[in-house]
């Protein structure tokens, strides 16, 4: 393998896991938007995701695209059931009862998968198949293609849908002013369900992508959540085109700074460059909160 | 059209409103005059279901809007141009006017472009975020975005705070047209002169209580409304 | 009258005579100390040790115990934890007065409780450490039934290079006591080889995503690799590897060999060959024996893990046997002169340090459902 087929993997690879941050990343930008709080459960969102699918193709009664699918409903209705029973309430209070509260249903959500599916990692099935495309000298996965893929597909709906319908349209009028959202008619209980079910989807879709590689475990929401809140931070906390820069742009980092730099920094080096790029631009790359604050 | 029967409303513990009365006849325009935190913000809040009464009636047209949801209330026909504007910033000015149209099924094409008649400047503004506007024209738009739920009845929480004399001219100007359209309008009001001249009839507001109402014209000649709220600019007269 | 009293008296006399007889001619008592986690992660490796032990001691005292004595088995749990370890060895030595201890299984509890042993003057004999440190102590006490890190790794490496004819080697391996010994140890022997890794790499236990290490080797064209950690990370390096449409021979020190490394990797695992000391093969009386006997209780094959406590317990017995005696300073050195003990792995041969000579056996996964496995060396 060449320097330029070296480089080329290197930036497959961290497009892929970068699509990947970003999905998650979404997830955060949604609640964010709609509560201005981070939702410290969000990567576990897409673990529990990721756990109902493996139950779902384990009973072996659905086909395993079915059972995927389903997931990522059953997730959203997940989001929904968490809404209701335990952030809803907490809506009114200062927002650090909420963020305590996200805090600790990611724990819960550990927790329970911890007692029914263990601490070890867990096979997932492999549906994408493990064929690889040779480009060169590098070899590009079609799972990792698909994974991008779908991710690209993924932010597109969501653009349109938040430009284009009026539920999403209703959705950023929640997220703007909830009290004159109200004014309008707009059903913002309904909305804030509606929020938490699209981010939970975001995450399992994330967690399903990813798991025929790094499988399934109790703890993936933390390490793959953490970079996925890099990423929303880096692309300013509330954009939806930031949130997906900035998951790119974790993802090719690690990955150029592990093969280029030292496997040691990697990390080091996707986290003082989100530090560098927040001294120089508080609000992210993206972020228009905190204009609007100082305004 | 509109009645409130002894209305006591507030926020949690706190009470703001001992005991309202107050009414709006049909295309009559009436306004709400009164101190700062006299309560008249909260007083449009909860007719509009923001703010749960916890005593008395708010009568609209027979239906009993005071367990109702903000929806209904809309539905109903009440619709608010809020205290401050808040329009949605990030938002096009066209998407401002969806959202004042959202509980509504029927097409909005034309009311879109009634609106732009009343306001031409937010036709030329229609693909721009709401942010970009002057006050003035976000005014406009709060205006626009309220008419297009096709109110019976209009709530204008204070139109003219923080506008040059000029814009104000203009506004009062928009909503005597409005009410010439047949909607009836309950005005709030900081400029009392101004108000007290568009409407019919008034309200004067103290901490949590209707202290005095009457014909505009009645409430122009009361030493006390003078005295209290049409001090500088009566003499500017 | 008086002989009715003379006759009981005397009665009492021949059943107490009896009785006290019968105590001092009755076969004492072997304790041997095993310490083990029973509990937590390691929990699964501690239970089929523990397994091993008991099996052995029910063989020995079924045929009559050591000289007569039955062998008691005193358990204790130390969750894998050093501190506990230490505890747990001092327990068994001066309350329960065992004359041997076996245990522990992971290096750094072995390593912490050695000299507890050492100083009460008691052996202790590790069944499955394999941290070259344990017998790089001078410790007089101390001896092991696996193979140390660098002679798995020398028969790896010799393997590699001479069976395999592989020559361009990388190493990725985990940055803890064992990932690090057994890196140094590959290195070593490659070296005798006049190879030099084209590339070694580390990774925190704790990483969740190898692609920069992978990459990294997969830049060096490298024909092997050693991956030198658990088996959980070696399932997502192979799935990775395979994501990259590169397939290098992945080669292990001992860690590999695990029934979890085949579910996790399915197809992905295809063809990585480990070392290993025991394969439930049967091809020996013994080893036909003892795979029947565990199956019967277990319902299940035993793995290297019951074969090497099991060995370990024989061998310990052996030494008391030869001893003739009870005085743990006498076992001790019995123990040291163990030569081919014909363990159910191979011949077993304790030298100066404690350490043992034994052979190395090289298994590759050739069969994913069910997993399979195959011995390819020795041939
Ligand atoms: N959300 C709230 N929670 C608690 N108290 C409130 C809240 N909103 C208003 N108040 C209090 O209620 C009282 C009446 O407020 P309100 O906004 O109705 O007055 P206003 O007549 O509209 O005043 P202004 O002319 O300043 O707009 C004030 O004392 C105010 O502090
Ligand atoms: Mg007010």
């Amino acid at each position: 393998m060449g320097r330029s087929d070296l480089f080329v993997q290197v930036v497959a690879q961290g497009l892929a896991m970068g699509a990947v941050y970003a999905l998650i990343a979404l997830g955060y930008v949604m609640i964010f938007k709609a509560v201005g709080v981070f939702n410290f459960a969000q990567g576990d969102f897409m673990m529990a995701g990721c756990f109902l699918g493996l139950w779902l193709v384990s009973t072996g009664t659905i086909p395993l695209f079915a059972a995927l699918v389903l997931a990522v409903l059953l997730s959203a209705a997940l989001g929904v059931i968490v809404e209701i029973v335990a952030f809803h309430p907490l809506l009114e209070s200062p927002s650090r009862s909420y963020l305590m509260c996200t805090i600790a249903v990611g724990i819960i959500f550990r927790e329970v998968a911890k007692m029914r599916f263990g601490a070890d990692p867990l096979r997932f099935p492999n549906y994408l198949g493990h064929g690889v495309i040779k480009v060169g000298g590098a070899g590009l996965s079609v799972q990792y293609i698909w994974i991008t893929t779908v991710a690209a597909v993924v932010v597109v709906l969501l653009l349109w849908f938040f430009k284009r319908t009026k539920v999403g349209k209703a959705m950023r009028a929640v997220s703007e002013d909830r009290e004159v959202a109200r004014l309008m008619g707009i059903d913002t209980d309904f909305n804030m369900r509606l929020t938490y079910a699209i981010s939970s989807a975001l995450g399992a879709m994330a967690g399903v992508l990813i798991a025929p590689v790094f499988f399934a475990f109790s703890e993936m929401g933390r390490s793959f959540g953490l970079r996925a809140f890099s990423s929303f931070v880096l692309g300013g906390t509330d954009s939806i085109v930031g949130a997906v820069i900035g998951g790119l742009l974790i993802g090719l980092m690690e990955n150029l700074a592990g093969v280029y730099i030292s496997t040691q920094y990697k990390d080091v080096v996707s986290f003082v460059v989100l530090i560098a790029v927040l001294v120089w631009r508080p609000t992210g790359l993206f972020g228009e909160r905190g204009e609007q604050r100082a305004g | 059209m509109l009645k409130l029967e002894n209305v006591y409303a507030g926020y949690g513990e706190r009470l703001v409103l001992e005991g309202i009365n107050l009414e709006v006849g049909d295309s009559e325009i009436v306004c709400l005059i009164g101190a700062n935190g006299a309560g008249k913000t909260t007083t449009l809040k909860t007719i509009m279901g923001l703010v749960r009464p916890q005593k008395g009636q708010v009568n609209f047209n027979g239906d009993m809007l005071a367990t109702q949801p903000v929806n209904r209330i809309v539905q109903a026909g009440i619709s608010m141009a809020p205290e401050g504007r808040r329009v949605f910033g990030k938002m096009t000015v066209l998407e401002n006017l969806e959202m004042g149209a959202y509980l509504r099924k029927d097409p909005i094409g034309q009311d879109i472009e009634e609106v732009y008649r009343l306001f031409p400047v937010l036709k030329e503004r229609a693909k721009q975020p709401a942010r970009v506007l002057s006050g003035g024209e976000q005014q406009m738009l709060a205006i626009g975005r309220a008419l297009m739920a096709k109110p019976k009845l209009l709530l204008l929480d204070e139109p003219s705070m923080g506008l040059a004399p000029l814009m104000v001219e203009k506004i009062f100007e928009i909503i005597r047209r409005i009410w010439k359209t047949g909607t009836a309008i309950l005005l709030v009001e900081q400029n009392a002169a101004m108000a007290l001249e568009v409407s019919q009839r008034g309200y004067v507001m103290e901490t949590g209580k209707i202290a005095m109402e009457g014909s505009a014209a009645e409430l122009r000649r009361n030493p006390n409304v003078r005295k209290a709220f049409l001090g500088r600019a009566g003499e500017r007269r | 009258m008086m002989r009715k009293l003379v006759g009981i008296a005397l009665c009492g006399l021949m059943v107490s005579t009896l009785f006290l007889s019968a105590c001092s001619s009755a076969p004492k008592e072997v304790k041997i100390g095993l310490v083990v986690p029973l509990s937590g992660g390691s929990a699964g490796p501690g239970i089929n040790l523990q397994r091993g032990v008991m099996l052995a001691a029910e063989d020995m005292n079924a045929k009559g115990g050591i000289k007569g004595m039955q062998v008691k088995v005193l358990s204790e749990d130390d969750e894998s934890n050093p501190v506990k370890t230490v505890n747990a060895v001092k327990k068994l030595i001066y309350e329960d007065k065992a004359v041997v201890v076996i245990g522990s299984n992971a290096s750094s509890c072995t390593l912490a409780a050695m000299d507890v042993a050492a100083k009460a003057k008691v052996p202790l004999i590790t069944p499955s450490s394999s941290s070259d440190e344990i017998t790089r102590q001078g410790n007089k006490y101390i001896f092991r039934v696996t193979a140390s890190n660098s002679t798995q790794a020398n028969a790896l490496v010799d393997y590699a290079v001479q069976q395999l004819g592989l020559k361009k080697m990388a190493i990725v391996y985990a940055s803890d006591d064992y990932g690090t010994n057994a890196k140094e140890a590959v290195v070593a022997r490659l070296a005798t080889h006049g190879l030099t890794p084209l590339a070694v790499e580390a990774f925190q236990p704790k990483d969740k995503d190898l692609s920069s290490q992978l990459t990294k080797v997969k830049a060096t064209g490298a024909e092997g690799l050693f991956f030198l950690a658990m088996y959980d990370p070696c399932a997502l390096a192979a799935k990775t590897l395979q994501q990259m449409g590169y397939m290098p021979q992945i080669m292990g020190l001992g860690a590999l060999t695990n029934v979890r490394l085949v579910e996790l990797a399915g197809d992905a695992a295809m063809g990585i060959i480990n070392t290993q000391m025991y394969v439930p093969e049967g091809k020996t009386e013994a080893d036909k024996a003892f795979i029947e006997k565990y199956k019967a209780k277990y319902n299940t094959l035993p793995d290297y893990y019951v074969a090497l406590a099991y060995d370990s317990m024989m061998v310990a017995a052996k030494a008391i046997e030869r001893a003739g005696s009870l005085d743990p300073q006498k076992i001790r050195d019995e123990l040291a002169k163990t030569k081919d003990h014909p363990g159910l792995g191979g011949n077993l041969t304790f030298d100066e340090t404690g350490d043992v000579q034994r052979s190395v056996k090289i298994v590759k996964v050739v069969g994913v459902n069910p997993p399979k496995y195959e011995v390819v060396w020795p041939k």
